[in-house]
């Protein structure tokens, strides 16, 4: 062990060797094993990440052709439900002129008041 | 680091900027080959220092392989470029800290050290015995901040500036505990060296 100098800036080698001697557990390679197998079973977060990352855009456009193809489905479904209709079906009156004076029951008095509203 | 601190690191056998060695892309990215090689270099320094914190081999070990642990999963977080050595030997430090919380780990508690080689005479073997029990007893009336500066200096060759980037104090710190560590131990073990010759 050397003088003590409050300005030393090397390490005493002799102090150094004691402490290591004092510290120094046995059979570090035994340990070191152990470790390894821990570190094995363990995924560093960064993989982890890249994982997410690498899968998430597959994933994205997989969920988006799923949720198509659900509408595509849903919306052929409701189409096949309800019968096509024609333009001049659809804007023609239910109920003509003729099919009211005719009729053997007299109309209700919404149909006689829209009949009177719809007259220029 | 100082020219003499390498030298020195190079005679006794110590690694020397480990991380230099290894791709630090490779590290960041979670390369569990060129982890496992900094593991098998690092191991025992950390098994040293851990045992200056919890002064028990069992727990120092638990603490070691939590802190090498917690550096895997988090090295992500590393910036490579920061030295890897003082970054890795912090997360084991905080694992040890950590885990004498958990445990209530008695500063008294201490394992009987048994590494003296059965090869020594009888009167070596009883006289290194007693050397480690002094060193035990004067280690124990420093702090642990310059317990752990005296020994990272002398004991594992790093540098004044690794060891406050290591302790997160300033290095003019670590010069200071480095310099009473040493005061105190020479204290308590040059009596009993020149006892023994």
């Amino acid at each position: 062990m050397r003088q003590l100098d409050p300005f030393e800036s090397a390490p005493d080698p002799a102090l150094g060797r004691l402490l290591r001697e004092h510290l120094d557990p046995d059979d570090h390679e035994a340990f070191v094993t152990r470790v390894l197998a821990a570190i094995g079973a363990a995924h560093p977060v960064a993989g982890y990440w890249e994982f997410v990352v690498r899968w998430s855009r597959p994933g994205i456009a997989a969920a988006v052709l799923l949720a198509a193809g659900l509408a595509l489905g849903v919306g052929s479904a409701f189409r096949e439900e309800t019968e096509p209709v024609s333009l001049a079906e659809a804007i023609s009156p239910a109920e003509t002129a003729a099919d009211v004076l005719t009729a053997q029951a007299p109309p209700g008095a919404a149909l006689a008041l829209t009949s009177m509203l719809e007259q220029p | 680091m100082c020219c003499r601190a390498i030298a020195w690191r190079e005679r006794n056998n110590l690694s020397l900027h480990v991380a230099n060695e290894e791709p630090i892309d490779r590290l960041a990215a979670g390369d569990p080959d060129a982890f496992g090689r900094l593991v098998a270099e690092l191991v025992p320094t950390a098994r040293r220092l851990a045992r200056l914190v919890l002064h028990n081999e069992s727990d120092a070990d638990d603490a070691v392989q939590d802190g090498f642990l917690a550096a895997w999963r988090n090295i992500a977080r590393y910036d490579p470029s920061r030295p890897f050595r003082p970054w890795l030997m912090r997360i084991v430090l905080n694992a040890a800290r950590d885990l004498r919380r958990r445990r209530h780990v008695r500063e008294t508690e201490s394992l009987p050290f048994d590494a003296v080689s059965s090869t020594t005479a009888p009167e070596r073997e009883a006289a290194r015995a007693l050397l480690r029990e002094r060193l035990d007893e004067a280690l124990k009336t420093l702090s642990e901040r310059a317990r752990l500066a005296v020994t990272l200096f002398d004991a594992e060759g790093y540098s004044h500036a690794e060891i406050a980037e290591l302790l997160a104090v300033p290095e003019g710190t670590v010069r200071s505990d480095v310099f009473h560590a040493r005061r105190a131990l020479r204290h308590h073990l040059i009596p009993f060296l020149e006892e023994v010759g």
